[in-house]
């Protein structure tokens, strides 16, 4: 209830609902969460969804901007998904788009991806754990 | 910008009304006059400006008049002169030509109400007094365009002017006296009129300004701006309704006709820019959006809109931009197509631009133009195939090759 947004473990994942307004300081509070979630539960990717945020400003998308490159420091893949059509026009428009960012249409495709990642991940670490077999989607 | 001109015109006003005044058999004194004149054009200014209301105006106005000790007869008179005088020099200016009828109006309207109240004011005189002044109020009702009538409490017309009564199809008002709405206009408008006035009786209340619609005798339609107020006795008792109609059938169409060309300029708009910018859905998650013309800062919003749009609609992870139908690539259309590569990417999905013509990659080349970041193919077969294979999809002949 406190918490800006949820975040959720599943599996090696990290789910993370963006809150529809968030303030200034609730971004920092919110980022932070994400860092100690990672940390905690040894999560390979983080997916942050924003299908229930329709506006964008400059801090916003610095919001987006730092938190993906700390996610990376600490070894964890980003994957973005839902963002709405004004927003992506507004985040195009102040120049800000994300290279290097994995960024999908919703969360089926970004569950899709994430279990891809993850085979691949695994494929390199066949000790790594994980929640158990993935099953192939295709 | 009545009250400007007003104001521009106000010494070539009053020396024409003078020089009219001095026309006359029987000249009234230009110093009762030009101050009287002066008086009553400041008092039209205000009006004009929504500063006063045309009720206060008249009396301010009649009341210069009671104290110059001025006979009604002249007074009244002198009201005629300077409304001829503004309808002279309106005449005269071409500028103020579309501000004409309604400056006209509102001034008719100021210097009708200042006579009546003038009337009151001003008490009767001699029986020779009276028969002229019962002349000019008359004169003055007729010379307007407007319609004037007075009802009693059951809406038979008691007084009515001549504008009114020739649309009626009446030769004089006389023929109209004692007649009512349902005798003189279809029973459905009749049975509306009645219902007005007898608000505007039990109320009490002055209805302005609003819009009806009447019919002519020919049975054409026109669209009429009233205002009625309640007629009162020297008690105080509603007896009637007397009301001022203005025949706005023309302004009416004006706007009816420019909302007509706004509506088909929008919806031409519409067709215009949902042409240029079609999504189709050619194979599961892949879309194509061919470009065809120019591309300009407009356009090219539109385009990443309709992309967006389409993306989220077909859940397209690959959409493919031809621009075989783009004449001219120049650094802004680069730039253009660029924002709207990344902007789908954000979205979810790869685009692969198709139809590069040489020319084209000449320009972009010549030009300096960082393209490295977009992944481009020949033409639209090609673009198909590698889009196929990046979701998994191969293509393969079926049995031996023919």
């Amino acid at each position: 209830m406190d918490s800006p947004g949820s975040t959720q473990k599943l599996e090696n994942l990290l789910l993370v609902a963006v809150p529809r307004d968030l303030m200034d300081d609730e971004v920092i509070e919110l980022r932070r969460e994400i860092l100690q979630a990672i940390r905690r539960h040894g999560s390979q990717v983080v997916l942050l969804d924003f299908s229930r945020v329709d506006i964008c400003d400059s801090f916003f998308g610095r919001f987006i901007y730092t938190t993906s490159k700390m996610v990376e420091l600490m070894g964890a893949k980003v994957i973005i998904s839902g963002l709405q059509d004004v927003v992506i026009e507004t985040m195009v428009e102040l120049g800000m788009t994300l290279p290097g960012v994995d960024a999908v249409l919703d969360l089926d495709d970004a569950l899709a991806l994430s279990r891809s990642l993850s085979r691949q991940y695994n494929h390199l670490n066949e000790t790594a754990p994980t929640g158990g077999d993935i099953a192939d989607e295709e | 910008m009545l009250k400007q001109w007003l104001e521009n015109r106000r010494e070539e006003l009053l020396a024409i009304s003078l020089a009219f005044e001095h026309d006359q058999s029987e000249p009234l004194d230009d110093s009762v006059l030009y101050p009287l004149l002066e008086t009553t054009l400041t008092a039209a200014g205000q009006t004009l400006d929504g500063k006063v209301n045309p009720t206060r105006a008249a009396v301010k106005i009649a009341q210069h008049a009671q104290d110059a000790r001025l006979p009604l007869p002249g007074f009244i008179h002198s009201l005629d002169v300077l409304r001829r005088a503004a309808q002279y020099l309106l005449g005269q200016d071409v500028h103020a030509a579309a501000d004409q009828l309604a400056w006209m109006g509102a001034l008719n309207d100021l210097l009708f109400l200042t006579a009546q109240v003038a009337a009151t004011m001003l008490g009767s005189g001699t029986e020779a007094e009276l028969a002229e002044e019962r002349h000019r109020l008359r004169a003055l009702v007729d010379a307007l365009p407007d319609f004037v009538f007075m009802k009693d409490r059951d809406s038979r017309f008691l007084l009515l002017n001549r504008a009114m009564a020739q649309f009626m199809g009446a030769e004089t008002p006389q023929e109209i006296i004692g007649k009512d709405d349902f005798d003189l206009f279809p029973e459905v408008l009749a049975v509306q009129y009645r219902a007005d006035e007898m608000e505007i009786m039990q109320s009490g209340r002055v209805k302005t300004g609003y819009e009806e619609q009447t019919v002519t005798r020919e049975g054409e339609i026109r669209w009429m701006q009233s205002t009625k107020a309640p007629l009162r006795d020297s008690s105080g008792n509603v007896i009637g309704v007397v009301g001022m109609v203005r025949d706005i059938t023309q302004i009416k169409q004006a706007h009816e006709r420019e909302r007509q060309q706004r509506q088909i300029i929008e919806a031409q708009q519409q067709a215009i820019s949902e042409l240029s910018t079609p999504i189709i859905p050619i194979m599961d998650r892949i879309i194509v959006m061919p470009l065809v013309g120019g591309i300009d800062t407009a356009r090219a919003r539109d385009i990443m809109r309709s992309l967006l749009a389409g993306i989220g609609q077909y859940r397209a992870r690959i959409a493919i931009l031809d621009i075989t139908g783009v004449p001219v690539v120049d650094s802004g259309v680069a730039q253009h197509l660029d924002r709207t590569i990344q902007a789908a990417r954000l979205k979810g999905a790869q685009t692969i631009v198709t139809g590069v013509s040489d020319a084209v990659a000449e320009i972009i080349i010549n030009l300096g133009i960082d393209w490295s970041g977009v992944e481009t193919e020949r033409d639209l077969q090609t673009g198909l195939v590698t889009a196929l294979e990046r979701l998994g999809v191969q293509l393969t002949r079926r049995g031996k090759r023919m």
